[in-house]
């Protein structure tokens, strides 16, 4: 009687363990694994449907996440992304600005009392909030987004994780394109003809201004380079992790063809005026050219590593060499890139942007 | 020789070594206008400078303000860290060791955070809060109940300084980090990059009339670093003359602080240089405490601005050499016992 219990037990046993096997493997298959910036792989078991971004220079990884469809249907939670131009993220998405944010130093306390699906960050925040998280149980994913180098390996990553890798190639194309025509025009350019360009972001200090360079490893020297022409300051700046002041006399002996000004929390235009009237910036060559000018913006600066960057640096190269990249119609870019990358659609949106960024270089003198 | 005519000469050669310190520090001054990033790094004799208006702008607008700011500065530091060392006698004592810096600073950052536009908020806002910080080390070291005033000094110091260190530090938690927190930064480390003929003239007076009231009341400073009863037994009134020249010292402190950032070590060391070359007696060692501030700060400035094609802030290279002299004077002091 026993025995011939025991072979329908086992038969059943059989049948459930691959059953599960089974139920195991389907749900593999519909696992999305990605790597983030720490090397760190992430498994998610199924599409994200509330989003976190924390810490500071958060608006660095919303940038890329907006370039995806699948962030329409997610509920967000960001903390501070204007920079003082403005709030791109609410323009394009109003409820945004409704909803109080998250505060850039939040704990990770805070955070996982959000109860996010997933938790995105810059990498500089993997030991203060990515590895509490991780000991937490929060689902996190770290971007570093500081090169093109890494715009390309983390847009990849990001469209694995968001199961649709087609729109992270699209991306990418659409980046390639333009900076594929960049490059080419710029490798014609012969080593004699190359402009010296300095990059320097403004700072007022009560009520006194200082100027400060990038370090060699930035993304805002590789757009000088691209652009082809010659980061003067290139060297200087090597072992700092941030920006770095220089004096004027340093600036002087430098003698550039151009100076480009960079603010990222005022408009540029206002140290334009002050470096215009200046007595002591008046000798300078680059001022008695002409050759000092603003930045372009619209709710953000396009020279740092946001997804603007590229058209920082198609008007970089059309300022510097205007013969060159005389094709080039800045306010259509402008605008392509916000139909093409963020699929924007509402032409007052697209008006308020156009028009920001005209605005924000109409002082220049070139 | 009579003890009167040993007295004499010793007056008289310290009276030429106060006059060829003084002399040496301007003609480094003067010389240190050639030192600099332009045209060529490192130290240059602009011949064609009539001819270049830049280089004619550089020297004269940049560097020669810039120089007079770091000898102001250097000075009154200076002065303000002899005067505090006298009042408390106590070596170890400088505005930072009683939290007037600290104070200062976090006045400053406040002001900066809550988007205060100009110089005078930013300036007065330090000053309120170095004096605020001296009055409650001051109070703290009388409530406590241990050790003797000396080190309940120093203790109250290191709490008031810790109190504003944090204030300080959540000012930082809370500023913005693309404006304000690179502004609370530069503070923190000192600069005189943004040195003007402006700037230099909105604290220029108040510093001077600090100083001249320090220098005239030096006679003061040797009687009140005998204590309180002796002071007042040879008739003068310590609580009163201590009060106007600790204001008058964090005054002057503040002030320049609020130009140039923190900057540490002068207030400390340079006395100390000043009375191992010239004795514990104020009437020639304060003075040269403050000619030896001038020059320790413009040759740390002129470090600062020529090595690097990036600004040095001046607080890291006080700091290195501060650090290093105090090692070597209390080595030699240590040598000297031993003997």
């Amino acid at each position: 009687m026993k025995k011939r219990l025991l072979i329908p037990i086992l038969l059943l046993c059989t049948t459930l363990l691959v059953a599960q096997g089974v139920r195991d493997g389907a749900g593999t298959r519909h696992m999305q694994s990605a790597i983030d910036a720490n090397g760190r792989t992430l498994l998610l078991d199924g599409p994200v449907g509330d989003l976190l971004i924390a810490g500071k220079a958060g608006n660095m990884p919303a940038n890329a996440l907006f370039l995806f469809p699948e962030v329409e249907g997610m509920h967000l939670t960001l903390p501070k992304t204007d920079q003082g131009l403005g709030d791109f993220f609410s323009l394009i998405r109003s409820e945004l600005d409704q909803q109080s944010r998250l505060s850039q130093t939040a704990s990770v306390e805070e955070i996982a009392a959000r109860g996010a699906d997933l938790v995105l960050m810059k990498a500089t925040h993997y030991e203060s909030i990515a590895k509490k998280l991780d000991q937490l149980g929060v689902k996190n994913f770290t971007m570093s987004l500081e090169t093109w180098d890494e715009w390309q390996a983390e847009i990849v990553q990001l469209g694995a994780l968001l199961s649709n890798p087609d729109r992270a190639a699209e991306i990418l194309s659409l980046y390639r394109t333009r900076l594929d025509l960049i490059e080419q025009r710029a490798a014609q350019i012969a080593g004699n003809e190359q402009k010296r360009v300095l990059l320097l972001q403004a700072d007022r200090t009560d009520n006194t201004t200082s100027y400060k360079i990038a370090p060699d490893g930035w993304m805002q020297t590789w757009m000088v380079e691209t652009s082809g022409a010659v980061p003067v300051w290139k060297g200087a700046n090597k072992a700092a992790a941030g920006w770095s002041t220089v004096s004027f006399e340093q600036i002087a002996a430098w003698d550039p063809d151009l100076i480009v000004l960079i603010s990222y929390s005022t408009p540029t235009a206002s140290y334009l005026y002050g470096i215009y009237n200046s007595p002591l910036w008046a000798d300078l060559r680059a001022v008695k050219e002409g050759a000092v000018v603003a930045s372009p913006h619209d709710l953000m600066n396009y020279i740092q590593p946001v997804a603007s960057w590229i058209l920082g640096l198609q008007w970089l190269a059309k300022t510097t060499y205007p013969d060159r990249y005389a094709d080039i119609d800045m306010t259509a870019e402008v605008e392509r890139f916000y139909r093409e990358f963020y699929s924007i659609s509402d032409e007052s949106i697209i008006t308020t942007l156009t028009d920001a960024y005209s605005r924000s270089i109409s002082d220049n003198r070139r | 020789m009579t003890a009167s005519e040993g007295y004499t000469r010793q007056i008289k050669r310290r009276r030429r070594a106060l006059v060829a310190m003084t002399v040496a520090t301007l003609l480094f001054a003067l010389l240190s206008l050639f030192f600099g990033r332009y045209p060529k790094p490192g130290f240059f004799l602009p011949f064609g400078w009539r001819s270049d208006a830049l280089m004619r702008s550089i020297l004269f607008n940049v560097r020669l303000p810039r120089i007079a700011l770091s000898l102001l500065a250097g000075s009154m530091l200076s002065a303000s860290g002899y005067a505090f060392q006298m009042l408390f006698s106590n070596p170890l004592v400088e505005p930072g060791f009683l939290g007037v810096s600290q104070g200062s600073a976090f006045g400053a950052a406040l002001m900066i955070v809550l988007g205060a536009g100009s110089t005078a908020a930013v300036q007065a806002s330090a000053t309120v809060f170095g004096l605020l910080a001296l009055v409650a080390s001051y109070v703290l070291a009388r409530r406590f109940r241990f050790g003797g005033w000396l080190l309940r000094l120093v203790l109250s110091g290191i709490a008031v300084s810790a109190i504003f260190s944090s204030a300080l530090a959540t000012v930082k938690l809370v500023a913005e980090p693309t404006k304000d927190l690179q502004d609370i930064t530069f503070w923190m480390m000192g600069g005189l990059w943004n040195a003007s003929w402006r700037q230099l003239f909105s604290i220029l007076w108040i510093v001077l009339l600090c100083q001249a009231i320090i220098i005239s009341q030096r006679w003061k400073l040797n009687l009140l670093s005998l204590g309180e009863k002796t002071s007042f037994s040879v008739g003068i009134n310590p609580k009163r003359d201590r009060t106007i020249l600790l204001v008058v010292a964090t005054v002057g402190t503040t002030l320049v602080i609020s130009i140039t950032g923190l900057i540490g070590w002068v207030g400390l060391i340079t006395p100390h240089l000043a009375r191992k070359m010239f004795g514990s007696e104020s009437s020639f060692s304060l003075p040269a405490s403050m000619v030896i501030g001038a020059f320790f700060l413009l040759s740390s400035d002129t470090i600062g601005r020529t090595l690097l094609p990036t600004e040095i802030p001046i607080g890291l290279v006080t700091s290195l050499f501060g650090a290093a002299i105090f090692i070597i004077i209390l080595s030699l002091k240590h040598q000297g016992g031993k003997a």
